[in-house]
């Protein structure tokens, strides 16, 4: 079975690596990357785990002209004869995915957790339900795209020889959408590669307790996570949202302030090593899924934990 | 840049949203008893989709905006499901939804949505004139966001992703989307769907006792699948993924509590076992 990892931009070889290591379950071999963006080096994938890369030349802008890629990707799908393409786990992989699809004639798959042979069948296993079951599904007997949820996969470490081709691509990149501004957000460190969490939840944004955290975070040199409700509710930006709609984290340390302990939520905190909770109410759910637990107001313990940190770093 | 103005009379926008179960407040037996992927949701509450929720309040932003600039703005409210409850309708007229649309659909569509994608553009492509599309970023039961990408593929429109915001700008719409580390400001100059993301105001506006009561004589625009209509969408179905089994994957934590006789000790307490843990 031929598959095709399609990556992009500056993460690109991150994105074929951990695509690499999602892909393992597979027996076949005969696995593509096709790869774009300004400045594609190639000596950076020389020794990437594919048989061969396509380095793509010639394209418009993805952010105004879509359609050229969608064009494209789907032509050269069924040239050379792809079963499955992976398109990175972001918004505009996950809108090439579905379209792509559709221009082959099947439905997209996105926010695979893994997939695996089982005789001929390939089945694909994905989160349903707000988070609350994982559900098997056997993919679709003709070619297809998906993408990868975020935080299933790693880096793989295999090497390879890949033959290197680059290619000129024919689709036309026509403009459909007129960007006017454009700004980069301020950035932020990864909560995904966290070694350390402080987590705020709804019941611990009142007050001066978001302060109290971004101090203990500080201390602790700890990331700074919110809930979905937290970031709603505050001027925490968007890339600090941990859980199904934000980033799957897998730290040796989590702290949780005024958590309820939602599945939507916990999904994003569940691969710590050690997952600790703060909250007031002793019946929430969060006391079922952590390893520590803290019954006590948010504000007041955040603020004696903040002391004791402090003192006891200070003894050393 | 040099903007054109739009000078048409009426900005017509529809919001597509999708009623769900509350789905947190399912009792663990019945979601470990779902292996056939049907837990009983039956006795929960129903209610928007968080980001269609978003969804409503952004669009009804643009259409306040578009009003006090003296343009017309209409809202068309549109639902594709099993049901939809009467107050969820009087609620929607009365934050000044011009319309409310119902497309009842039985079909077991949990985990297809570009067969609900196409009964959307088929509405959309029967109404005409719709300036703009706004959606939810994603929503349960199959929690995939693939309905934007797909209705703006059967509709042959371009798509933004994660639209926070909408603003004027002499008199022309721009849609705010963050995706990947950068914030991009679009002109929204032809039709196009958005699926609206981390919304700058993400709870939908309660209306008034007056409002709702204003909205008591207004009926639902209840809409079955039509035989022309039926034959287009039937034309676009693609293959999907066949659902296998399900299963309720569970935490395999024993939660410790810390003890201690008051917020002090039990800070130390933690403290002292994260030490011990190795984890600080």
């Amino acid at each position: 079975m031929k598959t095709v990892v399609i990556a992009w931009g500056n993460t690109a070889k991150e994105q074929a690596l951990k695509a690499a290591d999602a892909l393992s379950l597979l027996c076949g071999r005969d696995r593509e990357l096709w790869v774009f963006g300004t400045e594609i080096k190639e000596k950076e994938f020389r020794s990437l785990p594919y048989s061969r890369i396509l380095i793509l030349e010639g394209f418009g802008n993805l952010y105004t002209g879509p359609g050229q890629y969608e064009e494209e990707f789907t032509r050269l799908i069924q040239e050379r004869e792809v079963k499955l393409a992976v398109f990175p786990d972001s918004a505009k992989g996950e809108e090439l995915a579905v379209k792509v699809s559709l221009n082959l004639g099947t439905a997209a798959s996105l926010k695979i957790i893994c997939i695996r042979e089982e005789g001929e069948d390939l089945i694909m296993e994905k989160r349903v339900y707000g988070g609350n079951l994982e559900g098997c599904f056997r993919a679709p007997k003709s070619a297809f795209a998906m993408t990868f949820d975020k935080g299933s996969m790693e880096e793989s470490r295999e090497k390879g020889m890949p033959c290197i081709v680059r290619r000129q691509v024919l689709a036309k990149g026509t403009q459909e959408l007129i960007c006017c501004e454009k700004e980069e957000l301020p950035p932020c460190d990864s909560l995904e590669h966290a070694d350390c969490l402080v987590v705020a939840g709804r019941g611990a944004i009142a007050g001066d307790t978001l302060e109290m955290l971004k101090k203990l975070g500080h201390e602790l040199e700890a990331g700074l996570g919110a809930t979905r409700p937290a970031v709603l509710e505050t001027i925490l930006p968007y890339s600090s949202m941990i859980g199904m709609s934000g980033a799957i984290t897998k730290p040796k340390l989590c702290i949780v302030f005024g958590v309820s302990g939602s599945i939507a939520f916990m999904i994003g905190v569940r691969n710590s090593r050690i997952l600790a909770a703060v909250n007031n109410n002793p019946d929430a759910a969060v006391f079922k899924a952590c390893d520590l637990g803290v019954v006590d107001e948010a504000e007041e313990f955040a603020a004696a934990f903040l002391d004791v940190v402090r003192e006891r770093k200070g003894q050393l | 840049m040099e903007m054109k103005t739009d000078v048409r009379d009426q900005f017509r926008i529809l919001i597509c949203f999708k009623v769900v179960h509350d789905l947190d407040t399912v009792m663990e037996e019945d979601w470990r008893r779902a292996g056939d992927g049907n837990p009983d949701v039956s006795y929960t509450r129903t209610l928007l989709g968080c980001w269609d929720e978003a969804a409503l309040e952004t669009g009804l932003r643009l259409a306040d905006q578009l009003r006090l600039s003296g343009r017309k703005a209409e809202v068309t409210a549109l639902t594709v499901g099993e049901e939809i409850q009467e107050e969820m309708v009087q609620s929607l007229y009365g934050v000044k939804c011009d319309r409310v649309v119902f497309w009842e659909c039985r079909e077991d569509l949990r985990f297809s949505p570009e067969p609900i994608a196409a009964k959307i553009a088929a509405f959309v492509k029967g109404e005409g004139g719709f300036d703009l599309i706004l959606t939810g970023w994603q929503a349960p039961v199959g929690d995939s966001g693939k309905l934007p990408w797909a209705l703006a593929w059967y509709l042959g429109l371009p798509a933004l992703a994660m639209v926070k915001e909408f603003y004027l700008r002499d008199n022309a719409v721009l849609a705010v989307s963050e995706t990947e580390g950068w914030k991009r400001s679009y002109l929204c100059m032809k039709p196009m769907v958005c699926a609206v993301g981390n919304a700058r105001y993400p709870y939908l506006r309660v209306p008034t006792l007056r409002e709702r009561l204003a909205a008591g004589g207004k009926k639902i625009w209840v809409r079955t699948g039509k035989a022309e209509t039926a034959k287009w969408e039937e034309e676009r179905r693609v293959e999907q993924p066949e659902p296998r089994g399900f299963y309720r994957k569970t935490g395999e934590r024993r939660c410790t509590l810390v003890q201690g006789k008051d917020t002090r000790e039990r800070a130390e307490q933690l403290y002292e076992i994260l030490k011990e843990e190795g984890a600080l």
